[in-house]
């Protein structure tokens, strides 16, 4: 778990006056699974994108399975496989037609590339659909087959661009387990995502980017200990009341708006009067109050909360308008 | 470890742009692709001629001859559309970040999109040429004037191929790109000599007539065809396609690096 398969070294990229990636670092080991978490516009898909040679960064580098991204690029891009948020297969082609295709790209001869299909239709369960232009496949089978595309070929590194965005979670399930698989075979994999969930239950390490800087970086439960002890969870429907409850708290601790919510960190019992005093103080009657441990969404909300308004996180990640920069 | 990290070694440009090829060419030549290719010329050559042939012949004009080249003209300019729309699908649908993030080289996507399209502009044109015999086309200078002919097509296939390939990989709308695409191509197909003689339009029209790439191409294929292949009606053709295609390569490979961003 030591050796770094990706490393990334201070990489920048820029458009213009927007600096998209600022000075990013972090590792991946053979292995492991790093999840890359932030909101849209983070720079999550313009860090991908310098990684997987489509963008040159304008500083820093990254080295891929040992190849340098500037220095090697066609070596680097050897060296990986992407599986994308859109699902990057040709419609008209059949499942087993895209696998052969790209198989066969990648240097295999028709007889090993067919082979090669057929196990991982197998694999995947795709087999009954192969022989259908992909056209035809639902959300779900066609993510399945993305992936399949990306393994045609044995190669170091799996980079996910939100590999599940927009699936049931069934599919969902399935893709996870395939990725856990493909990490326990060695496979260094790095996984974007704004699914919470999904990064607390895949990720060995996680990276948080915001405003194209990390923010953060560690396992799940290191991140959860950085928020500290619990977090009060105030239940308020009403827009209005909310906004009000979250202008009063915000005098004396931290408030993290959400969708019908606020979450407030509380790590004792002085905490915790003090926020229903405030409440009670404002005439405020609360729908529901909760205490529990952070979830990985709360730490979320703690270390972007400083970084832009709060309107901006009024609704949870995952939900809101795509990604600034594709 | 059973997924071994052994990164595969590039196969080459021309095992690329075969694979690749291979593609495009089981999408332009199968599943009812041939649609665009060969049936929606012929429809166009049975229209014309119903509704033009017996006007043209009272006044003394060969129908077979003098259209002929204009109909081969707009198969090989649907040729160029259907490409563009061919190459926005595969932006569209993330394909292309694909294959770019691939290890392959890095000419070989271009190259094989021209194959193609080359293939299918001489089917395009062998299909309307073998039509257009039943109407009285002929090739009378020769078999060399017969394959400058085919040259001449698919040269100007390429040239324009090059000009749609620019709009589809920029222009994000579809519906923007379609309009960007079938909009120009009945004006440039009718401001030109390929139905009605340069003296015949309006005064103030006629050197756009005269000078229009359509024009110079069509002319040139007349020339190919009937019994005058002299080097003044060939040269302003292959001038044109040969700058077309140089200005418009360069702007389609701007436009494909930025298809990312």
């Amino acid at each position: 778990m030591s050796d770094a398969v990706i490393s990334i070294e201070r990489l920048c990229k820029r458009f213009g006056p927007t600096t998209a990636v600022d000075d990013v670092s972090f590792s991946v080991a053979a292995g492991s699974v790093v999840g890359l978490l932030g909101p849209n516009g983070a720079g999550k898909t313009t860090l991908i994108n310098c990684l997987t040679t489509l963008l040159t960064p304008d500083g820093g580098t990254a080295t891929v399975a040992g190849r340098d991204l500037r220095a090697d690029p066609h070596g680097v891009r050897a060296s990986l496989a992407v599986t994308g948020q859109f699902a990057a297969v040709d419609e008209t082609l059949t499942g087993r037609e895209n696998l052969v295709f790209f198989a066969r790209l990648l240097g295999l001869s028709k007889p090993r590339a067919a082979a090669r299909a057929g196990e991982l239709l197998d694999r995947f369960g795709l087999a009954e659909s192969a022989d259908r232009p992909v056209g035809q496949y639902s959300g779900g089978m066609r993510r399945k087959l993305d992936l399949a595309v990306g393994l045609v070929v044995p190669r170091p590194v799996l980079i996910l661009d939100e590999p599940t965005t927009g699936l049931d979670p069934r599919s969902r399930e399935t893709l996870w387990e395939a990725v856990r698989a493909l990490a326990a075979d060695g496979m260094a994999i790095l996984l974007t995502t704004q699914y919470l969930d999904e990064a607390d239950a895949l990720a060995d390490r996680i990276v948080v980017i915001d405003h194209g800087r990390v923010i953060a970086q560690g396992t799940a439960r290191e991140l959860k200990q950085q928020t500290g002890g619990s977090v009060c969870e105030v239940v308020l429907a009403d827009a209005a009341v909310r906004a009000r409850a979250a202008e009063l708290l915000a005098a004396s601790t931290t408030v993290s708006v959400r969708e019908d919510s606020l979450v407030v960190p509380v790590s004792g019992t002085d905490d915790l009067g003090g926020v229903l005093a405030v409440l009670k103080g404002g005439g405020i009657r609360a729908d529901d109050v909760a205490v529990h441990p952070p979830t990985l969404n709360d730490v979320f909300f703690a270390l972007t909360a400083d970084h832009a308004h709060p309107a901006d996180r009024a609704h949870p990640a995952g939900h809101s308008a795509p990604e600034a920069r594709a | 470890m059973t997924t071994a990290p052994a990164p595969v070694s590039p196969p080459g440009l021309v095992h690329d742009v075969r694979v690749l090829a291979e593609r495009d060419f089981r999408r332009s030549f199968g599943r009812g692709a041939l649609v665009g290719t060969v049936v929606q010329p012929l429809l166009f050559f049975g229209i014309f001629y119903a509704a033009f042939s017996r006007m043209l012949h009272a006044k003394g004009i060969d129908y077979g001859r003098f259209v002929t080249p204009t109909l081969v003209v707009q198969a090989l300019m649907f040729v160029a559309i259907a490409s563009a729309m061919s190459l926005a699908t595969d932006r569209g649908s993330g394909l292309f970040n694909r294959l770019r993030t691939m290890p392959i080289a890095g000419s070989s996507l271009g190259t094989a999109r021209l194959l193609v399209v080359a293939a299918e502009a001489l089917t395009s044109t062998v299909v309307v040429s073998l039509v257009a015999h039943l109407a009285g086309f002929r090739f009378r200078a020769g078999a060399a004037a017969a394959v400058g002919f085919l040259l001449v097509a698919v040269a100007f296939t390429v040239a324009l191929a090059a000009v749609t390939a620019t709009l589809g990989l920029s222009l994000r709308n579809q519906e923007a790109l379609a309009a960007a695409l079938y909009l120009p191509y009945l004006p440039l197909l009718v401001v030109s000599t390929g139905f009605v003689p340069a003296a015949l339009f309006p005064h103030w029209l006629q050197p756009v007539v005269r000078n229009s790439p359509v024009s110079a191409v069509i002319d040139a294929l007349r020339a190919l065809s009937g019994g005058d292949p002299s080097a003044g009606r060939i040269v302003p053709a292959v001038l044109w396609c040969a700058g077309l295609t140089l200005f418009f390569g360069w702007t389609t490979a701007r436009a494909f690096r930025k298809v990312t961003q």
